[in-house]
C-alpha cells in the first residue's frame, strides 16, 4: 500500500511534465489559454484532415468506376490492383501528413530554453524528463496518425463493403489502418532522429534554419501530392506494380506491408514489408536513443544559447540592397533593416514565409510537370516557365507581408514609439524597400538564371525588365496595404480570414503572373510589343507610386496609446501565419 | 524647463497618480522616490509620451507636449524600467536601429556606437544577440540608446538595476554631468542611497500622490531627521518587519 502511493508520488512529475510538453506541441511563446490551446490543435488538425478527405472525394468515384469495369469484365484481378494503388495513395498521405505535422512542431521537439531554464535546476532525474517528452512526442504522433487513418481508411472500407464479405472488409481496413500507422510512425520518428542529430552537429541556429526548410518542403510534398493525385488515379488503371522498381521507396515498403498483412503470397510483398517494419523498428529505436543520448546537449545548448550573429551571407547582401533602396531617409534604412534581420532570426516569422513560397513552388511544380514533358517543350518560351519567378515573387510577397503580421517581441515595441521621428512616408518607404531587396534579389537572380540559358540574354534582358517591373508594382500595392512598423501589432484574432479570401489570392496570382507570362509568350520576338508591354508596365508603377506617395504623406501613424501599455503578451501561433494567409 | 501640473492617471477604476505637479530645471536632477506601486513610472511614461493623462499637462518650455508629441521626443532620451529589447538584435544592431530611427547620420552614428561599447565595457560583446546579454549589460545598452543623439530631456526610470557597482558608480556620475551639461535629467528610483548620490532635488510618492517635494537637505531638516533612510519611514508606511519575517519562515516550514 504505502509502496504503490510512494511510486505514485514518484511517478507524478512524469504526468506533469508529459503534459506540458504536449502542450508546447501547439503553443508558441505565449498561449495565454486552455481554450487558445484547444483552437490551435482544432486548427492544425483540419489543416491536415481537409485534404485527407479531399482526397477521399477523389479515390471513391475512381475506385467504385474500377470495381464496376472489373464486374462487368469478370477480372477480380482489378480490383486488388485497385486496391493497392488506394493504399498507395493513403499510406503517402499520412506519411506526408504526419511528417508536415512534425516539421510544424520542430521547435518542440527538442528542449527549449525555457524548458531548460525551467527543469535543470529541478530534481528530476534524466530518464524522468525524456521520457516525458517521448510519452508528449507518442501521444501527439498517435493523435496525428489516428485522425489521418482513421477518417481516410475507415470510410474508405465501407465502400468496398459492396465487393467483399463483412471478414474481408474488416481485414481490409484493419491492415490500411495498420500501413498507414506504420508509416506515419516512420516519417515521425525520422523527423526526431534528424532534429536530434542537427543539434548533435550545429547549434541552435541550424536547426532553426532546417525547421524552416522542411516546414516548406512538406507543404510543397502535400501540395504537389494533392496535385498529383489525378494522373496517379488515371494510372490506377493501367495494371501492374513494379515491386522491384519501386523497392527502395519507402511507400512501396508498406504497401507491401499492406499486402501481406491481407496474405498476399508474392514473395517480392515479404521483401517490402520486411523492410517496412525493420525501418520502423530502426527509427523508432533511433529516435528513443537521440532523446537520451542528445538530452544533456540539448539542455546545454539550451540554456547557453550563444546569441552568436554571424555577420555575411545572403541576408547582409540583401540588407545592403534594402538600405540602398531605402534611400537617403534614415527612418526608412532603419525599418528596412529591422524587418530583414527579423525575418532572418526570428522562426515564428519565417513559417508564413516559407509556407507561402512553398505554395508558390508547388504552383511551379505542377504547372511544369503537367505543361512540359521533354526538354524539346523548354526551346521556345512557354507560361508555363516564363511565370516561375513571377509565382514566386507573388508568393514570396504575400509570405512576407502575412509575416509582418506576426508581432516580435511585442513588448519591445516601445522603442519605434519613443524614438520613431519620421513619419508613416517613412515607414512605407521601409516597407517598401524591404519587400523590394527581399523579393527582387532573390527572384530577378532566378530569372536571369532561367531565361538567359533557355531562350538567350536578348529574351532574358526583355523578360528581367518586365519581372523587375511587375515586382516593383506588386510591392506598391501590398505596401499600401500595410502601413506600419512590421512586427509590431498585437495579432488580431479572425484576422484569419482564409474561407473568404482565398479566391483574391488565387485572382491575384492569375493577374500578376499567369496574364503578364501569356502576354509575353505572345509578343515574344515582336521587339516593339514588348517596348509598349514595357512602357505600360511602367506607366503603371509611376501612377501607383504618385498615388501611394500622396496617401501615405495624409496618413499618420497608429499606435493605440494607452492600449499598447496593457497589451498582453498575444498568441502567436506558429500557424496563424499561415492560416493566415495561404 | 520642464513643468508638470497637476497629473491625474486613471487604469479603469484604479488610480495610477493623482494631482502630481511639479518642474525641473536645466541643470538638475529631479529624483522620483517612493516604494513599488506609487506611481514613478506611470508617471515617467506620461513625461515620455507613451501614456496620456488622465487630466493634466506637461509643458516643455511654455508649450504643451501634447500639441506637438514628435518635436518633444525628438528632444527626450528614455531609460524605461523594464529592459524590454529586442533581443533576436546585437548590441551595435539595436543602437543603429534607434540612432536611425532618431535621424542620426550613418557615418556619425557608427563612430558614437562603437565609442559607447567601449567607453560601456561591451565592445567584446558586439557580435552577440541581446538574448545573451547579462541584464546588466542590456541596461547599458538602453542608457546608451538613451543619450545616443544627445538629448536636451533625460528621463531615467530605475535605471541601476542589474549593474554592477563599478558601472552603477560610473553612470550615477555620468547622470550628474549630464544635469551640469544643461540638461534637464528626471531621475526614479525606489533607492534612497542612489537617490541620495544622484539627485538634488526629490519627489517622493507615496500611493500615487506626492507626499513630500524638496532637496534632499531640505528634507532632511524639515523632518529633522538624520538621513532620507528616515524620511522614507517616516513618509510611507512602516512595515512590520519581525513580524513578516517569521511569517515567512513559519510558511517556508509548514
Ligand atoms: N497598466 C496598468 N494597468 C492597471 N494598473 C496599473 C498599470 N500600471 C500601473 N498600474 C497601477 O498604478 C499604480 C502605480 O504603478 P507604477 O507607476 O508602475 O508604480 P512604480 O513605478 O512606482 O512602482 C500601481 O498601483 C499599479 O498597480
Ligand atoms: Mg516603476
Amino acid at each position: 500500500m504505502r509502496q504503490r502511493l510512494e511510486r505514485r508520488i514518484e511517478q507524478a512529475p512524469l504526468g506533469v511534465l508529459a503534459r506540458a510538453f504536449f502542450d508546447q506541441f501547439f503553443a508558441s511563446e505565449s498561449v495565454t489559454s486552455d481554450l487558445q490551446l484547444r483552437q490551435a490543435m482544432i486548427g492544425i488538425l483540419a489543416f491536415v484532415i481537409l485534404p485527407g478527405l479531399f482526397l477521399l472525394a477523389q479515390v471513391f468515384p475512381a475506385y467504385q468506376i474500377t470495381a464496376a469495369v472489373a464486374a462487368a469484365r469478370h477480372r477480380p484481378a482489378l480490383i486488388e490492383t485497385a486496391l493497392a494503388q488506394i493504399c498507395l495513395i493513403l499510406v503517402t498521405y499520412a506519411m506526408v501528413a504526419v511528417g508536415l505535422i512534425a516539421v510544424f512542431t520542430w521547435d518542440a521537439l527538442t528542449f527549449s530554453r525555457r524548458d531548460a531554464l525551467v527543469l535543470g535546476p529541478l530534481p528530476l532525474r534524466r530518464s524522468t524528463i525524456v521520457t516525458a517528452k517521448l510519452a508528449a512526442l507518442t501521444a501527439l504522433l498517435v493523435g496525428a496518425s489516428a485522425a489521418v487513418s482513421v477518417i481516410t481508411a475507415v470510410p474508405f472500407t465501407f465502400t468496398t463493403v459492396i465487393q467483399f464479405s463483412i471478414r474481408d472488409l474488416i481485414t481490409h481496413g484493419l491492415a490500411c489502418l495498420v500501413a498507414m500507422l506504420a508509416s506515419g510512425l516512420f516519417v515521425f520518428a525520422s523527423l526526431v532522429v534528424i532534429r536530434g542529430a542537427v543539434m548533435f552537429v550545429g547549434r541552435d541556429r541550424l536547426a532553426a534554419a532546417f525547421g524552416s526548410v522542411l516546414q516548406g518542403l512538406f507543404v510543397v510534398v502535400l501540395l504537389c501530392f494533392m496535385v498529383q493525385l489525378e494522373s496517379g488515379l488515371r494510372a490506377m488503371r493501367s495494371t501492374g506494380f513494379a515491386a522491384g522498381a519501386e523497392g527502395l521507396m519507402p511507400t512501396a515498403w508498406f504497401l507491401g506491408l499492406f499486402e501481406w498483412l491481407l496474405g498476399a503470397t508474392r514473395p517480392d510483398y515479404a521483401v517490402l514489408a520486411a523492410r517496412a517494419l525493420a525501418a520502423v523498428a530502426v527509427t523508432a529505436a533511433a529516435a528513443v536513443a537521440v532523446s537520451f543520448a542528445s538530452f544533456r546537449r540539448h539542455m546545454q545548448l539550451a540554456v547557453a544559447s550563444s546569441g552568436l550573429s554571424r555577420p555575411g551571407g545572403a541576408v547582409r547582401t540583401t540588407r545592403v540592397c534594402a538600405r540602398l533602396l531605402a534611400g537617403p531617409d534614415a527612418t526608412a534604412r532603419a525599418i528596412a533593416d529591422f524587418t530583414l534581420l527579423t525575418l532572418a532570426r526570428e522562426r515564428s516569422q519565417q513559417v508564413p514565409v516559407a509556407v507561402n513560397t512553398a505554395i508558390g513552388v508547388a504552383v511551379v511544380i505542377s504547372a511544369l510537370s503537367s505543361r512540359v514533358h521533354g526538354l524539346a517543350d523548354l526551346a521556345h518560351p512557354r507560361t508555363a516557365v516564363l511565370w516561375i519567378p513571377l509565382v514566386l515573387a507573388y508568393w514570396l510577397a504575400i509570405g512576407m507581408r502575412a509575416a509582418f503580421h506576426v508581432p516580435a517581441n511585442l513588448r519591445a515595441a516601445w522603442v519605434f514609439r519613443a524614438d520613431l521621428s519620421g513619419g508613416s512616408r517613412s515607414v512605407v518607404a521601409g516597407v517598401r524597400a524591404s519587400l523590394l531587396a527581399g523579393v527582387g534579389l532573390p527572384v530577378l537572380a532566378l530569372t536571369v538564371a532561367i531565361s538567359a540559358p533557355l531562350y538567350g540574354w536578348r529574351l532574358a534582358a526583355w523578360h528581367l525588365g518586365v519581372v523587375t517591373l511587375l515586382i516593383v508594382l506588386l510591392v506598391a500595392v501590398l505596401t499600401q496595404t500595410f502601413p506600419h512598423v512590421p512586427f509590431t501589432r498585437p495579432y488580431e484574432p479572425g484576422h484569419a480570414k482564409l474561407k473568404t479570401r482565398w479566391w483574391i489570392y488565387l485572382l491575384g496570382m492569375f493577374a500578376f503572373a499567369y496574364a503578364p507570362a501569356k502576354v509575353e509568350v505572345m509578343l515574344a520576338g515582336d521587339t516593339l510589343s514588348l517596348t509598349q508591354l514595357v512602357g505600360v508596365l511602367a506607366a503603371a508603377v509611376l501612377t501607383v507610386g504618385y498615388v501611394a506617395g500622396r496617401s501615405s504623406h495624409r496618413r499618420a501613424i497608429e499606435w493605440s496609446e494607452e492600449e499598447s501599455e496593457e497589451v498582453p503578451e498575444m498568441a502567436v501561433l506558429n500557424l496563424s501565419g499561415l492560416g493566415m494567409r495561404v | 524647463m520642464l513643468e508638470v501640473s497637476r497629473l491625474t492617471k486613471w487604469y479603469g477604476a484604479l488610480i495610477g497618480i493623482q494631482d502630481v505637479s511639479f518642474d525641473v530645471e536645466p541643470g538638475e536632477v529631479l529624483g522620483l522616490l517612493g516604494p513599488n506601486g506609487s506611481g514613478k513610472s506611470t508617471t515617467v511614461k506620461i513625461l515620455t509620451g507613451l501614456l496620456r493623462p488622465t487630466s493634466g499637462l506637461v509643458r516643455l518650455d511654455g508649450r504643451n507636449i501634447a500639441d506637438d508629441l514628435e518635436t518633444y521626443k525628438a528632444h527626450l532620451g528614455y531609460v524605461p524600467e523594464e529592459p524590454h529589447l529586442y533581443t533576436h538584435l546585437t548590441g551595435p544592431e539595436y543602437l543603429r536601429l534607434v540612432g536611425r530611427l532618431r535621424q542620426i547620420p550613418d557615418k556619425r552614428l557608427d563612430r558614437k556606437i562603437d565609442e559607447f561599447l567601449q567607453l560601456l565595457g561591451i565592445y567584446d560583446d558586439r557580435y552577440q544577440t541581446l538574448s545573451a546579454y547579462s541584464k546588466g549589460m542590456r541596461q547599458k545598452i538602453l542608457i546608451a540608446a538613451a543619450v545616443l543623439h544627445d538629448p536636451r530631456l533625460v528621463i531615467l526610470d530605475e535605471p541601476f538595476s542589474g549593474l554592477d557597482v563599478s558601472a552603477a558608480r560610473l553612470l550615477k556620475a555620468f547622470v550628474r554631468a549630464l544635469a551640469e551639461q544643461g540638461k534637464v535629467v528626471l531621475f526614479s528610483s525606489h533607492v534612497l542611497e542612489v537617490v541620495e548620490q544622484v539627485c538634488s532635488r526629490v519627489v517622493i510618492l507615496k500611493e500615487g500622490r506626492i507626499v513630500g517635494h524638496d532637496s534632499v537637505a531640505n528634507l532632511r531638516t524639515m523632518l529633522q531627521l538624520p538621513s532620507l533612510d528616515a524620511v522614507f519611514a517616516a513618509l510611507t508606511a512602516e512595515e512590520d518587519v519581525a513580524g513578516r519575517l517569521n511569517g515567512l519562515l513559519a510558511t517556508m516550514r509548514a
